[in-house]
């Protein structure tokens, strides 16, 4: 199969001389030449802010090239935008899906381009359309189910086939496999062997190399904005991708001493969270975290984490439950009295919460401390003091800018998320809350932060993990919790031996320990609820 | 990727070249405006129109600070004087205004606060003990409380009920004219005057004069204080980073542990102070009485101040000057050409419109952004890149 397509070896895309210069002075691209034959699946392998997403945008018409020029099917096109980019045949699956949560699948599917009886939607024929065109490509879903009812790995089916629906030959999927659990990652990867089985042609996005190597016909890897080069997969080992792909060896072991756990810092109780929409999204959830240790939290994304981290850190109130910081139940929690009371959080939202992007780096990196000496003194700010702080972090976080005064909005992804754990790992912190720290940067960088915290808790710091990426969790947390529908599902006090499968399991609900397992790791017990009614 | 690329220098030059826009557009339309219709032929009409386009164009330009005697060029301290003493007032405005932008918040109250301002400072003005130096101080203050009690009604009702403070300091405004007016009307007319005027201020109310015959009052130097002392404020205080850490990122101040809602009540309080004082230094500055039978307008105009000047007090000085200049520039024009001075409306309209469009030589930027990041990564691939 293989054989055939590169001995073929038609290609249905190329991008030649490709530069894209975003305004803050980032260069994205440079100098991209990038060939996809048709029928392949053709994986673009790079670290985060290589300017894969960038590449895929121009592509589809999100982004315009500084200059470069596109062929599809041998001839030279414009992209104006995606509308242009479907009318011709490409389709693209995004990283944040781009569905209606309140809308059926097939709705969604066929948002546009319904087919009408008289004035109304023909339900029946939308149901049948969209079925049709799932099951030719081996790809079920229930079309009669609300988006917001489905799995994750539902609404990405859901998105591929809307761009099947809408013609697409060229489908480009970026990072499909961050969102998806092991299981869910497999149903993927046979859904797009059949796919181009049937002749279409997939740009995977990743940085995964494993999956590379299980997928993929044809690499192109890029590195800061260049490409380093094209290869036949089955010609390459991962060793060797992986050293086009970051320019070095990786050493990705993190050495760990056995975690000296000391007293009780951080206690979760029966935590409830009503959203305004009257959805349940946490359900009883208890933990505590103790000093030295770091507590991992494994979940798919929206089963609750983010308004767990929230309300911990003061920035939501729960509907019923307490939040104990050294063994002091917090009857005032707000980001401000968090902070006092020895918590530091690194957000997973860094652009929205993280950094203010206009202010310098200076500014970013005080602004949990400006009042404080030697930062200011009765109101007034010491800017020489600030400048020499901030160089020190710059230099022991190894934060890549030419000044500290430079404004954190031209810093590459990484170096921003540097700027944030720069600030809370030197709070001075007993408790830190890490939500995502790792998300979206590059190699090195995540290896650093991952070792800031293995260190913060071999000081005794008590470590708050919830990430999306098992591997990390796998290797940084002493203890694990799996959390599903807003409860904790599985408890696991030993990391050893623990695989990404089995946290799998218990994350999509196939599984749950039982309340004697779970210990104090469940939602109330019969007693409690007795409790609580009275 | 190092990328040594002054914006604001970029941002200089936009500024100027959409002056230089304006100014043209001013030339265009008074040219047209003055081909006469009886003219000979049209070549004499064109001819007419430079000629008088050029004489309006060199009173408007250089009037507010030359007068000519035959050729003569000669320092016009009447007109200098009327430049300085007319940017009093839309300096304050400008820096209240900016005090608010800067935390993103928004004030268009500030032609309310002013205004409430001027009134209270006239009861005081023309009541209290005739006391010097003191009297004056004591008006300013009085004006600069009534224009932040002003401004608490808005911010409260923004932080208690979140109504938008956009509507609500509008509507203030209407508010203030009204009842201002009232209270003049009912309280301190001055019967023996033919219009609406409040009874005269006490002498000791008066600011002292720096050029007493043309009546250049020391407004100018409180303005210019005021300006380096809020910019001071801004950006040396722990204050002045707060609030500009809310104007860049309200999320993350307050994930930083910033008291948010109340430093932003605060900014608007602040600002309200430094709005009430911008009539009142033009009244007791300039005139000896409370005049206005209208709103002067100076809150409108601080708004376009603080956006040309992006939000920087020591600009807001400079835009403010310059603003007034066109401005006494094209009275001097009207008085001495038949052109309505109020073709600097027209001017104004559209140096600020130029100027707030994002997308105005944005391509130009675009295109040098993108030739020295090409200089850089060619510098450090050593690859020749086209």
């Amino acid at each position: 199969m293989k054989e055939m397509h590169s001995d073929t070896g038609v290609s249905i895309l190329e991008m030649r001389d490709i530069w894209k210069v975003y305004p803050n002075g980032v260069i994205a691209n440079a100098n991209v030449d990038i060939q996809v034959r048709k029928g392949e699946i053709h994986a673009l392998l790079g670290e985060n802010g290589a300017g894969k997403t960038t590449l895929m945008k121009i592509l589809f018409g999100f982004e315009h090239p500084s200059s470069g020029k596109i062929l599809y099917d041998g001839k030279e096109v414009a992209i104006a935008s995606p509308h242009k980019a479907i009318a011709m045949g490409i389709g693209m699956v995004h990283q944040h899906f781009m569905l209606v949560p309140s809308l059926t699948v097939a709705e969604n599917v066929l948002l546009g381009m319904e087919p009408k009886k008289g004035l109304s939607v023909g339900m029946a024929k939308a149901f049948e359309i969209v079925r049709q065109a799932g099951n030719q490509y081996g790809l079920s879903v229930p079309v009669e189910k609300k988006i917001e009812d489905i799995s994750v790995g539902m609404r990405q089916r859901v998105e591929i086939i809307k761009t099947l629906v809408r013609g697409a030959n060229l489908i480009i999927l970026d990072e499909p496999t961050a969102v998806l659990t092991p299981q869910e990652t497999v149903e993927l990867f046979k859904a797009l062997r059949i796919l181009v089985d049937r002749g279409k042609t997939v740009i995977f996005i990743t940085h995964k190399l494993n999956e590379v190597k299980q997928i993929a016909d044809r690499i192109t890897v890029l590195r800061k904005g260049h490409v380093v080069g094209t290869a036949e997969v089955k010609d390459m080992t991962q060793v060797e991708m992986s050293r086009m792909m970051v320019g070095r060896d990786v050493e990705m072991v993190i050495e760990k001493k056995p975690a000296v756990v000391g007293p009780e810092l951080l206690c979760v109780k029966k935590l409830h969270y009503v959203r305004e929409d009257k959805v349940a999204v946490l359900n009883g959830v208890s933990f505590s975290v103790r000093a030295g240790e770091i507590l991992g939290i494994a979940g798919v994304e929206g089963n609750g984490q983010t308004e767990l981290v929230q309300i911990i850190t003061g920035l939501l109130s729960p509907s019923k439950g307490d939040i104990a910081v050294n063994e002091k139940v917090m009857r005032r929690l707000n980001p401000k009295t968090a902070r006092k009371s020895g918590m530091s959080h690194i957000p997973s939202d860094r652009m929205v919460r993280g950094v203010a992007l206009e202010s310098t780096v200076e500014e970013n990196v005080i602004s949990d401390r400006y009042f404080k000496k030697p930062f200011s003194a009765y109101g007034i700010q010491s800017p020489r003091k600030i400048t020499r702080f901030t160089k020190g972090l710059i230099d022991q976080f190894d934060i890549r800018v030419d000044s500290s005064k430079r404004s954190v909005k031209m810093l590459s992804g990484g170096n921003i998320q540097k700027v944030v754990v720069a600030r809370e790992f030197t709070a001075g912190a007993k408790i830190i809350i890490a939500d995502q720290p790792t998300r979206g940067i590059d190699v090195g960088a995540s290896d650093f932060i991952r070792r800031q915290l293995v260190e913060e808790r071999d000081q005794g710091v008590g470590v708050l993990l919830i990430s999306a990426d098992l591997t990390e969790l796998l290797e940084v947390s002493d203890r694990i919790l799996v959390l599903y529908r807003g409860e904790v599902v599985a408890h696991f006090d030993e990391v050893e031996g623990l695989t990404e499968e089995t946290l799998g399991e218990y994350m999509l609900g196939i599984k749950r320990m039982s309340e004697d397992d779970l210990k104090g790791y469940s939602q109330e017990t019969a007693t409690d609820k007795e409790g609580m009614e009275r | 990727m190092k990328l040594k690329f002054r914006i604001d220098t970029f941002q200089l030059y936009r500024t100027g070249i959409a002056i230089g826009i304006a100014l043209l557009l001013g030339y265009i339309i008074i040219f047209f405006s003055k081909i006469p219709s009886d003219a000979a032929s049209l070549w004499e009409g064109v001819r007419a129109g430079f000629d008088n386009a050029n004489e309006a164009f060199k009173w408007f330009l250089l009037g507010p600070i030359v007068r000519w005697r035959g050729n003569e060029m000669l320092f016009n301290e009447r007109g200098a004087i009327q430049w300085l003493n007319e940017s009093v007032p839309i300096i304050i405005t400008g820096l209240a205004v900016s005090i608010v932008f800067s935390a993103k918040q928004f004030n268009i109250g500030a032609e309310g606060q002013l205004f409430m301002g001027a009134v209270a400072a006239t009861f005081v003005a023309v009541h209290f003990p005739a006391i010097p130096v003191l009297h004056p101080i004591v008006v300013i203050l009085t004006a600069m409380v009534t224009g932040a009690l002003w401004a608490v009604v808005p911010a409260l009702m923004k932080a208690k009920l979140k109504a938008s403070e956009l509507v609500s300091s509008l509507m203030m405004n209407y508010v203030a004219l009204y009842m201002g007016l009232f209270l003049i009307k009912t309280f301190i007319r001055d019967t023996k005057a033919g219009s609406l005027v409040s009874l005269p201020f006490a002498a000791t109310a008066q600011l002292p004069f720096i050029n007493e015959r043309y009546r250049l009052h020391i407004g100018i130097v409180i303005a210019v204080v005021s300006a380096v002392v809020i910019w001071w404020i801004l950006r040396r205080t722990t204050w002045g980073y707060q609030v500009r850490l809310i104007g860049d990122n309200i999320n993350f101040a307050q994930y930083s542990g910033i008291a948010t809602q109340s430093v932003v009540f605060q900014v608007q309080v602040a600002s309200g102070a430094v709005a009430g004082m911008a009539g009142t230094l033009e009244m007791i500055g300039y005139y000896d009485r409370f005049l206005w039978l209208f709103s002067p307008g100076y809150g409108w105009d601080g708004i376009i101040i603080a956006t040309l000047a992006r939000n920087n007090p020591l600009f807001v000085l400079v835009a403010a000057l310059f603003f007034s200049y066109i401005r006494v520039g094209a009275k001097i024009m009207g008085r001495n050409t038949d052109i309505a001075p109020e073709i600097v409306s027209i001017l104004q309209a559209a140096i600020i419109l130029l100027v707030t469009a994002e997308a105005f030589l944005s391509g130009l930027k675009q295109r040098s952004i993108e030739k020295r990041a090409r200089k850089v990564e060619e510098a450090l691939t050593g690859r020749e890149v086209k």
